[in-house]
């Protein structure tokens, strides 16, 4: 069975909630209290305070956050099994790597359309990019 | 006769208005209620407060049904299934292509030019045009003189229209000498006299304009199929027909053809309803109620359920279906898609494809053609199950740019719509409509203690409402309205989740929407008996033909079987993208 994955709805509301646990200040515009969640069962309960609608698996029983520091080079390596998942759906011909709606916008309002020959180029791509980027 | 039957009909609406309301009550055209319009003490109240009485408590109800729905966020923890293998929350008894045809006969019952919610209150736009019920007219509008823009041409001299529109699907990386085949609806760009342009210059036309009677069915890339599956059905229907009647010459070729077109409309008609009573509701429908309304003469509680008796045009919804027990379809929405062998979509990703939301990426690519084995089972396919039915539903249908807040409690999404409308339709209490029915029907109330004993019903409400206090924030005094005086959308909802673990609808919303459902049906003089529909076909084609000329036409009792005759009379049985 396929890896169920994270799905959020609502992506600008996530980065203000993400900018809100990271700051300290409100990004939601709201009146709601925002800590960083110690548990899965808090982390969900404040994506539904932010409207995020985020679908998160049933496997998922922890959360950890991590605070990245200017001096220190973090690298999240993500799970061999979400890799080989991909691949393995990426395989199948037809196949299309999937990215976010925003992207569409930067796209010119286009769905961008990854070339049967240049999926996998662009899923190394964005793993590498997504494992180092401050996302900030 | 029909005057006559339209004055009984009004008679019998006056009087029962003025044996309950003692004050005018607000009732909008094409709407009525369920078992009569509700005394004032009969109706929902928010914190003990008609809202139509007092619509400067707006405020509070908005609030409590803002409250309301965060708590319904959260996520229900469903009993493991017992037999067959399927998600926890997924209904392995309804696949997903039930949720969509449910939505189809909304739009075939209902058809007001702004949400209720939305309005923010009754008589402001929300009147309902839909005034004959499952005809599809949301399929076929005014037919092919009245809404000439659905139907493709015969002719050169575009002297008769019987068929459909369909638009031709597009490939995202290849574009065939011979064209691609027409697989989605018909859409078309269209020249603003506003000067605004969704084209993206240069590269790709916005197909702005869906060429649907109904403007509804092109909502997301599933229903716009639905539609496209129903378009292609009517059509093989009329090459059938054409290909056994008599040349009618060059004179009479105009009544020729609208005598085709009527022909498999009726046939359509005819296996659409056949479907509905023998399929649909038998999924959705708590077998206890079903059994009591599936038979050729149901005995109707609601005196006006069957339009048998009022003319033409006449017919109405009430608000206790289209604003309460009918939304229940909304949990049933999955939050992906399997659309075919290739393409899984999320949610939000098929909410978005349609004209109006995204134009410059119209028609459909083959990604989103829907192979439809994936959606009903056919021949041992497993589909794509809907949710159980319960108080909670997609993350999808929480999208800020689909269903925006509209009001100061900034709620975005469509189930703080959906209650808020119900909480501004005037509509029976639970409690009231419960005693109401019970009067008239106690053996359906004594089947369920969640029904029959208040006491109960209120514990087991406010149990559930306490249970995840931190979606929401419901204070005590919410608790304590909403557990005494619960809104009918969600008490449906709960009510299915107690009772049937969310596999069905529980006993009051199977009553409801069998009520309106089978009410329907039996005011159709072709589907009221409930016969075969060979036996059906054969008069339908009678009434136009010598001859039977639907006979080649097998028994269609479900969607499978739809899909299956389509898939042979369109000649898809080897289509790319798969169509079965």
């Amino acid at each position: 069975m396929a890896l169920e994955r994270m799905q959020v709805t609502n992506h600008e509301r996530w980065g203000n909630l993400v900018k809100t646990w990271s700051t300290g200040k409100n990004y939601l515009d709201d009146d709601n209290e925002y800590p960083i969640p110690t548990t899965v069962e808090e982390f969900k309960e404040q994506l539904a305070k932010a409207q995020v609608f985020m679908t998160v698996p049933d496997r998922y029983t922890k959360v950890k956050f991590v605070e990245q520091q200017m001096d220190t080079i973090v690298v999240r390596l993500p799970p061999a099994v979400a890799i080989a998942d991909s691949e393995e759906k990426l395989s199948k011909p037809g196949a299309t790597y999937p990215l976010p709606p925003f992207y569409k916008r930067l796209f010119n309002g286009m769905d961008p359309v990854i070339p049967e020959a240049d999926k996998f180029k662009v899923h190394a791509e964005r793993i590498g990019d997504y494992t180092i980027s401050f996302c900030a | 006769m029909a005057v006559q039957n339209f004055a009984d009909a009004s008679s019998i609406r006056t009087s029962e208005l003025y044996a309950r309301a003692s004050a005018p009550t607000a009732i909008t055209a094409g709407f009525r209620h369920f078992l009569g319009t509700p005394a004032p003490a009969q109706r929902f109240r928010a914190f003990g407060i008609d809202p139509l009485e007092s619509p400067s408590h707006y405020a509070e109800l908005r609030g409590l049904m803002h409250r309301l729905s965060r708590r319904m966020d959260a996520v229900i923890k469903w009993p493991p299934h017992q037999a067959r293998s399927a998600e926890h929350w997924e209904n392995p008894f309804i696949p997903s292509g039930y949720t969509y045809l449910l939505q189809f006969i909304a739009h075939d019952l209902v058809h007001s030019a702004i949400p209720l919610s939305v309005a923010g209150g009754l008589g402001r736009g929300t009147t309902n045009a839909r005034r004959t019920p499952l005809q599809m007219e949301t399929l076929y509008g005014s037919g092919p003189v009245g809404s000439p823009h659905i139907y493709a041409l015969d002719a050169p001299s575009d002297d008769r229209r019987t068929k459909l529109r369909l638009g031709r699907m597009r490939w995202k990386e290849k574009q065939p000498a011979t064209g691609c085949p027409f697989r989605d609806i018909a859409r078309t760009p269209a020249e603003n006299v506003t000067g605004i342009d969704r084209s993206i210059a240069g590269v790709r036309v916005a197909l702005t304009e869906a060429l649907v009677a109904d403007p509804r069915n092109d909502d997301h890339a599933v229903m716009s199929q639905l539609t496209a599956l129903l378009a292609l059905l009517h059509n093989g229907l009329v090459d059938i027909i054409r290909g056994r009647e008599d040349d009618a010459g060059p004179n009479g070729r105009f009544g020729a053809a609208y005598k085709r077109f009527l022909c498999a409309r009726g046939a359509l008609t005819a296996i659409y309803h056949n479907i509905i009573r023998n399929d649909l509701m038998r999924r959705v429908i708590h077998p206890a109620i079903y059994a009591s309304y599936c038979g050729p003469a149901p005995h109707f509680i609601d005196r006006l359920a069957s339009a048998n008796g009022l003319a033409i045009g006449d017919w109405e919804i009430p608000f206790e279906f289209s604003h309460g027990a009918f939304r229940f379809g909304h949990a049933m929405v999955r939050p992906e898609y399997q659309i075919n062998d290739l393409s899984l979509h999320d949610l939000n990703n098929t909410l978005e494809k349609s004209s109006v939301n995204d134009p410059a990426n119209m028609p459909l690519d083959e990604t989103w053609m829907v192979q439809w084995s994936r959606f009903f089972e056919i021949n041992g396919s497993t589909p794509n199950f809907s949710r159980r039915i319960g108080p909670h539903l997609s993350d999808g249908l929480g999208n800020d740019q689909i269903f925006p807040a509209f009001d100061e409690t900034e709620r975005v999404g469509l189930l703080y719509r959906d209650l808020l409308g119900a909480g501004l339709a005037g509509m029976w209490s639970v409690d009231a409509l419960l005693a109401e029915i019970g009067d008239r029907r106690p053996h359906f109330i004594a089947m369920s203690r969640l029904l029959a004993d208040r006491a109960y019903r209120v514990d087991q409400l406010r149990e559930w409402l306490v249970s995840t206090r931190a979606y929401g924030a419901l204070t005590d005094e919410d608790i304590e309205t909403l557990s005494n005086d619960p809104p009918l959308p969600f008490f449906v909802l709960f009510e299915a989740m107690q009772q049937t673990e969310g596999l069905q609808l529980g006993l009051l919303g199977s009553i409801i929407v069998s009520e309106v459902i089978f009410g329907a049906l039996a005011s159709d003089p072709q589907s009221a008996g409930g016969g075969s529909v060979a036996d059906q076909l054969d008069l339908i084609s009678r009434e136009f033909y010598l001859t039977n000329v639907l006979q080649d036409i097998p028994e269609i009792s479900n969607m499978a079987q739809l899909v299956e005759l389509t898939t042979e009379i369109a000649e898809l049985q080897q289509a790319v993208p798969a169509f079965l």
